[in-house]
């Protein structure tokens, strides 16, 4: 149960945001800028494709992209080589403390969009589905989510055939990255990984290497998923599988499912000004959250939506 | 006047020909200082993790409460001692020493209240009335003139005088609480975000007995721990159908005081006459036991334990001893004990130590390293484990998990990758300098050797993209062919000899001109080709389940995709040039007089090459291969991409490592400076930066007397 | 048998075998040995080629008009219609391209029996700004040629503007296919990427990656010929020289993340943040040097580069006979007028060699880039036409990164895995181009300086 309520703290933050977010200066917006964000290699291919949409709008603007993982954006905003901060997981106390110390207030933290973590098989395995506890065992060296010990073979899961008597590869994402944060708070409930976890330098590498493993098993944001990988269910309290989709991860059915982040060096109490606000708009338009679809992610529903830009004083 | 024009140019050629020396001395000590500030700024930047202090700060005034109730809280800034005396009372410092604030939001008669603070979070208080009325505070902020004001989150009645036992407040803002009558402990639990005010469910009631002396919630509120003074304890789920664990702490006897820390998952016991154990909640096949983690005993006896910041972990002495503990690494230290002796120590909202005295408080000021050489290298047991491992999980999950750093399995990782690199990359390099050297006509020789030498500019990110994405799937799959190729490639090269000596052509030749080479690699071919057509065959005749089970069953062995043998070939590929164009000179270098003495006196080709040249050239290779070590040691991209980064400790060919050069690559551009894991980062450059250099400096020894020796000759 | 073995003074044993050559047998070690020697050699030339074969094989589609299939299973009564991606035994992968609202759908086309190909002539592939590449029928409309009929039988309005180029891949001739494949190369060499990454070139990672060696190249050959000059002609020859030598040489063995490293903390914290305080303060807390960017990893690879200009310099300076310098100080010359010329001009071959293996070292070097100012997506370039021209603080695309990135990070690993190829045979053939060009520089002007001699 309390596993599932990610989604409310996100909720609650947007409504706590709306408790302090002021009154927004309009201001006109220099042609000539730079936009740049370091974060999340999860929303790199988003915050790509927003920026050559952004570029189109101001063709005169410098765009910079670094994505490799949601634990570098929290230095760079904080050192200021980042205007724009993508994070695929709500900046940590100690994040915001730091960030705080130096600019005596908090980050702005705009909810951009929804993901869900999938756990996902090679293609040709048979296997449909996991519940949390075998999830735990399989990837946890501290087994503190309800792991009954380590899984080694496929026939530790329930997959007969020649496979069975193989061991499980897995295959997850470095610690840089926001998707390995997530999980391990989630699925291991804040313990450790196994040494054996293959961790890759990111996700859509860790779909490859399932893609072309056999005995692959691992996990990255929904908008990863290919051809080349099945995947699998969750198993909820009463037994039956669970997939990753927009409706399953809205209404909180899925267990892996979690809000997606920008966060802008502002104060959100002065509301956000220059092109980190034109960008904002632009990623919370309608266009914009089409970007969040293409990708596989889940856009913001429209209501949120709307309220995100109302507190944002974007259509101000 | 003609001579004077000449003393004028001499003057300029002279000041031209000083302007060039000073400036090409300054470039060289440029040069030389480049040098040096990598080596001194890669130590700089290391030293920090091994500095540590305590200090004592100023001390300022403070009046104690009149009634000589103890302070329950301090804060430096503003500073103010915080008592419970007629009602929640403050002393400012400052100026007018009486100069008292208070705040009444918790009623004005403090006889009939008692206060619990929540040992693990500074702001989290309930106060039970005498009636049954309990009152939970959060958020306190300690520092206001009003610290109470504003911060009630709920408010219930009992049927009994409730005693306070634990006060923890969880993820999602769960608060829990445990209180206790005489007979049974009643846990408390609120919803997850509830709206104010809010409500507490009673999660679980169960009967004790009386010596349920230490109670605390641990794992996020999935486990409530009961545990008495000898040492027995009992874990509580909140899952009421879940069967309570029950066990003993075995080497703990008359407990004396508990603290739980911060993690969650583990709590710090003071026993006996001071012995001080950390135990974590560790799982074993699903089920909840503590397991010592940690254990010593201390030569004074502690009176005091304190939970600072940052899984710090105060111990106090009678005689003001202090030791701070941190909990994630099991260093500590004693620094020399404070002059000062205080009647009260306690933890400011910010986490120092401050001692209180009748009337005036001071602050320890403490910098604690949480790593030391010991908790670096060597193995150690960690908050949920139950046996002492190398980690290394560079990053934690606040505050559940601290994170671990054991450069061992780094440094073994970046050996293993080395090593089998060198087995492939050697036998190839040596052979082929051998031959360039001594077997091969001069025209092929100079345009051979600058073409393989060149191979060492071939950008390792493709080698590791090939190695990752194409070689690693591909060589699962041909896993057969690929290895008998490696026993057909040699074997048709001796055919091919053969052949060629067999030939008209070959008779009476000692050495190859190139025509000979198209042979050569006829025949590699046709081995290559002969290996696909026979390892389907092979393949189901030798390992019809697939080679993983093949390996598993029949050697035990685990295969990765990533794996150390992929990294052999590909880094191997990488490392070649390197040793050939080293080994190459060396074997060059033999003087020719040599070679032709051995072959006067009848030798031939390959027994003076094996008895003269290669002996005499043995440095020379010797220091081709240590300086093969050191690229192979330090090589990024490959390993990144083409190793799973998982830092075991094998020596299996067929799983894969973690390499100190991956993890700086992959941990570097997320860290942010003057945090412990930037430093400890540091410290791994500091590592490759020596390694490196000393086994080259050492290589580069060896090889210049060779050459100088054979210079002599 | 029996060897005969003769000691020299210096302790090499020299063994002779005086019963050996009697006749020649068919099987001799000699020859064994002689040509698994040559073996090695060819092996490692043939894992080049071996090499770029994979490459070249990967790289096919990113390049060729690959025939678009329309595809039909009859037993799953499923169709598809796109280009073939990759291939195993059991299935394809197919591009559908844009299809449903998203672009570059990748389906898996499973081989059975009931599976049936064709390509027909009328299929059209567009090339489109938002929406990738397009598969259809151009719709026969009054209204022109610009709707067009996708597989799942909807009409596609496409704004003429937003077409980069359309064709029919399937009724290519020879030439027109020869045609394609140019512009394709062109297009990949001299276009920014467009929709992320899956179409348009990568030209700002090839600018990115020439004006950062550039840049290098102009702090490390002055430093490197005079550190080399220092060592050879002005340092006494003593104990410290030596080591200082060593020192510098063993530089070259330093791994090259670890100039990384010391580039994020000296360079870019230490110095960047010096320079930010003391000229670009009004701009702080936001930093302008003190982030990762040009300068710095032009320097961080400059230092890398250093030994070779210094060895490949020393070297140079060490072939020239002391009788030459000695000439022309009997001519009455000073130190520096012999240096500058006569001794420089004649290492001049040996420092473009040096110049040369560093822009090599450097164009294939990612590690240390990753930490000092590579991107993954920066369009602009760090050289344009505004003031101050060249941005030295601006960051960069470099296509050693942008190999990893594409190849590790990027969303649609199908619809970008040919790229990832192309972009790393493109970074191989340069650094093979100019390695061959150094060994050509070196050994043609050791020819001409042999016969001036």
């Amino acid at each position: 149960m309390w596993r599932k309520s990610g989604l409310f703290i996100c909720l609650l933050c947007v409504l706590s945001y709306a408790a302090c977010g002021g009154a927004l200066a309009l201001e006109a917006v220099n042609v000539n800028g730079k936009v740049s964000s370091v974060g999340s290699d999860t929303l790199s291919g988003i915050m790509t494709r927003w920026s050559e949409l952004y570029r189109e709008r101001y063709p005169e603007v410098i765009v910079q992209i670094q994505a490799s993982g949601s634990s570098t954006a929290p230095p760079a905003l904080i050192e200021g080589a980042a205007s724009l901060g993508p994070m695929s997981r709500r900046m940590s106390r100690s994040e915001k403390r730091r960030f705080r110390s130096v600019y005596g207030y908090d980050p702005a933290e705009i909810i951009i969009g929804f993901d869900a973590i999938a756990v996902f098989v090679n293609f040709e395995n048979t296997l449909e589905a996991l519940n949390l506890e075998q999830l735990d065992s399989l990837f946890s060296g501290t087994h503190r989510c309800g792991g009954s010990g380590p899984l080694e073979t496929w026939r530790d899961l329930g997959v007969d055939g020649p496979l069975g008597a193989q061991r499980v590869s897995l295959f997850g994402r470095n610690s840089a990255s926001g998707t390995y944060t997530f999980f391990r708070e989630s699925a291991l409930c804040g313990g450790d990984y196994r040494k054996r976890v293959n961790e890759q330098p990111g996700s859509s590498s860790v779909v490859q290497s399932v893609g072309v493993s056999p005995r692959g098993i691992g996990y990255s944001g929904i908008g990863y998923v290919t051809e080349s990988v099945k995947v699998l269910g969750l198993m909820s309290d009463n037994g039956t599988p669970v997939f990753p989709s927009a409706q399953s991860a809205l209404d909180g059915t899925y267990p892996l499912a979690r809000p997606l982040y920008i966060y802008v060096n502002q104060s959100a109490d002065q509301g956000l000004m220059g092109h980190e606000k034109q960008f904002l708009d632009l990623a919370l338009s309608s266009a914009g959250q089409q970007v969040i679809s293409d990708y596989g992610f889940i856009a913001l529903p429209e209501a949120l939506r709307l309220k995100v830009r109302a507190r944002l004083g974007i259509d101000s | 006047m003609s001579a004077l024009k000449r003393d004028d140019r001499t003057v300029r050629r002279l000041r031209i020909d000083a302007l060039l020396r000073v400036s090409v001395v300054s470039g060289g000590v440029l040069v030389l200082v480049a040098i040096a500030s990598i080596f001194l700024f890669l130590i700089w930047e290391t030293l920090p993790i091994f500095r540590q202090s305590l200090s004592v700060a100023e001390p300022f005034q403070v009046e104690s409460p009149k009634d000589g109730s103890p302070p329950i809280q301090i804060t430096l800034n503003p500073p103010k001692l915080i008592s419970l005396e007629g009602a929640i009372s403050a002393y400012l410092k400052e100026q007018d020493l009486s100069q008292r604030t208070t705040d009444t939001t918790l009623g004005s008669d403090s006889s009939e209240v008692s206060l619990a603070l929540s040992t693990r979070d500074n702001g989290l208080v309930a106060m039970s009335h005498r009636d049954g009325r309990l009152a939970l505070y959060d958020r306190v902020d300690w520092g206001k003139p009003r610290p109470f004001s504003g911060t009630l989150v709920g408010e219930f009645r009992l049927d009994f005088d409730p005693e306070v036992s634990e006060l923890y407040s969880g993820s999602l803002g769960r608060i829990h609480v445990v209180v206790r009558d005489d007979t049974r402990l009643y846990w408390y639990e609120t919803a997850a975000l509830a709206s104010m005010p809010v409500t507490f469910e009673l999660n679980r009631s169960v009967e004790i007995d009386t010596t349920a002396d230490y109670v605390h919630i641990l794992a996020d509120g999935r486990w409530m721990l009961v545990l008495n003074r000898s040492g027995r304890y009992r874990l509580i789920s909140a899952d009421s159908t879940a069967p309570d664990e029950s066990g003993e702490l075995g080497n703990a006897d008359n407990i004396r005081k508990t603290i739980a820390l911060r993690s969650g998952y583990g709590l710090v016991v003071l026993a006996g006459s001071g012995q001080v154990h950390h135990v974590g909640l560790t799982y074993k096949a699903g089920r909840p036991g503590l397991v010592e983690t940690n254990a010593w005993t201390t030569a004074y006896n502690p009176r005091e334990l304190l939970l600072g910041q940052n899984r710090h972990l105060f111990l106090i002495g009678a005689a003001n001893e202090i030791e701070v503990y941190n909990s994630g690494t099991f260093s500590r230290s004693l620094p020399p004990a404070g002059e000062r002796i205080a009647d009260h120590w306690l933890v400011s909202p910010n986490g120092e130590l401050v001692g209180v005295n009748n009337n005036e408080a001071f602050a320890l000021e403490s910098t604690i390293t949480t790593v030391s050489l010991m908790t670096l290298f060597g193995s150690q047991v960690h908050e949920g484990y139950s046996q002492a491992d190398w980690l290394w999980q560079s990053t934690g999950v606040e505050p559940a998990s601290a994170p671990k750093y054991s450069i061992t399995p780094l440094l073994l990782g970046s050996l293993k990758a080395a090593l089998y690199a060198l087995i492939i990359a050697v036998p190839l390099a040596v052979s082929a300098a051998l031959f360039t050297a001594h077997f091969m006509s001069e025209g092929l020789r100079v345009r051979v050797k600058p073409v393989l030498e060149s191979l060492a500019a071939l950008p390792t990110v493709v080698l590791g993209l090939i190695a990752g994405l194409w070689f690693a799937p591909w060589l699962e799959e041909h896993f057969l062919e690929f290895v008998i190729s490696l026993f057909l490639l040699p074997l048709s090269l001796v055919l091919a000899s053969m052949l060629w000596r067999l030939s008209p052509a070959g008779r009476g030749e000692s050495r190859l001109t190139g025509s000979e080479l198209l042979l050569a690699v006829v025949f590699m071919l046709a081995s290559l080709a002969l290996a696909q057509a026979v390892a389907p065959a092979v393949s189901s005749w030798l390992m019809p389940e697939g080679l993983v089970s093949y390996l598993a069953d029949g050697w035990g062995l685990e295969y990765e995709q990533r794996n150390a043998f992929i990294v052999a070939f590909i880094l191997g590929i990488a490392l070649v040039p390197t040793v050939y164009t080293i080994a190459e000179d060396a074997l060059f270098a033999v003087p020719i007089q040599l070679r032709e003495g051995a072959l006067a006196l009848g030798a031939t080709e390959w027994q003076a090459a094996r008895s003269v040249i290669l002996p005499a050239a043995a440095p020379g290779i010797l220091s081709a291969i240590m300086m093969g070590m050191a690229r192979g040691v330090g090589e990024t991209m490959i390993v990144l991409m083409a190793t799973g980064n998982t830092p075991l400790m094998d020596a299996n060919v067929f799983t894969g490592m973690r390499t100190l050069s991956a993890t700086l690559a992959m941990e570097m551009p997320e860290v942010s400076p003057d945090t412990q894991h930037f430093h400890i980062l540091m410290f791994i450059a500091l590592q490759l930066f020596v390694f490196t250099f000393a086994i080259n400096t050492v290589a580069e020894w060896i090889r210049s007397r060779l050459l100088r020796r054979m210079e002599s000759l | 048998m029996d060897s005969l073995s003769i000691t020299s003074p210096h302790g090499v044993t020299v063994i002779g075998f005086p019963s050996s050559a009697k006749k020649v047998p068919a099987w001799r070690s000699d020859d064994a040995m002689m040509f698994l020697g040559a073996g090695s050699v060819i092996v490692c030339l043939g894992a080049v080629f071996w090499l770029i074969a994979i490459l070249v094989e990967n790289a096919e589609t990113e390049f060729w008009p690959a025939p678009v299939y329309h595809w039909v299973d009859v037993e799953r009564g499923q169709e598809f219609t796109g280009q073939i991606v990759a291939k195993s035994e059991a299935s394809v992968l197919i591009n559908r391209g844009w299809l449903d609202g998203e672009s570059n759908v990748i389906a898996r086309v499973s081989r059975s029996e009931g599976l049936v190909r064709e390509a027909p002539p009328e299929l059209v592939r567009v090339d489109h700004i938002l929406f990738g590449k397009v598969y259809g029928v151009w719709a026969s409309t009054p209204s022109g040629t610009n709707s067009l009929v996708l597989a799942d039988d909807t009409l596609l309005q496409l704004d003429e503007a937003e077409i980069i180029r359309w064709y029919r891949p399937n009724a290519l001739d020879r030439s027109e296919s020869w045609g394609i494949f140019i512009e394709n190369v062109l297009s990949f060499l001299f276009r920014p990427p467009l929709n992320s990454s899956t179409m348009g070139g990568v030209y700002p990672a090839i600018v990115g990656t020439v004006v950062m060696v550039m840049l290098m190249t102009l702090f490390v050959m002055p430093l490197g010929v005079l550190g080399a000059v220092y060592l050879h002609e002005y340092a006494a020859e003593n104990r410290l020289t030596r080591f200082v030598r060593v020192g510098v040489y063993n530089l070259a063995g330093i791994p090259s993340i670890v100039y990384g490293v010391f580039g994020l903390g000296l360079f870019v914290y230490g110095l960047g943040g010096e320079i930010d305080k003391i000229w670009y303060s009004e701009a702080l807390p936001a930093p302008t040097f003190g982030e990762p960017g040009l300068l710095w990893a032009a320097l961080t690879l400059a230092l890398l580069t250093l030994p070779v200009v210094i060895v490949a310099t020393e070297e140079g300076l060490a072939r020239i006979p002391v009788s030459l310098r000695e000439a022309s100080y009997a001519l009455g010359a000073t130190r520096a007028e012999t240096l500058i010329k006569l001794v420089l001009p004649l290492t001049l071959p040996a420092m473009m060699t040096g110049l040369i293996l560093a822009i090599a070292r450097a164009a294939g070097e990612v590690a240390p880039l990753m930490l000092v100012g590579v991107v993954e997506f920066a369009p602009e370039l760090p050289v344009s036409a505004e003031f101050p021209y060249l941005h030295l603080d601006q960051k960069f695309m470099h296509l050693g990164y942008h190999i990893y990135d594409l190849g590790f990070q990027s969303v649609g690993m199908e619809a970008t895995q040919s790229r990832v190829y192309a972009t790393a045979l493109l970074l191989f053939l340069i650094v093979l181009v100019l390695n061959a060009f150094a060994i050509w520089v070196r050994a043609r002007f050791a020819r001409r300086y042999r016969q001036s001699l």
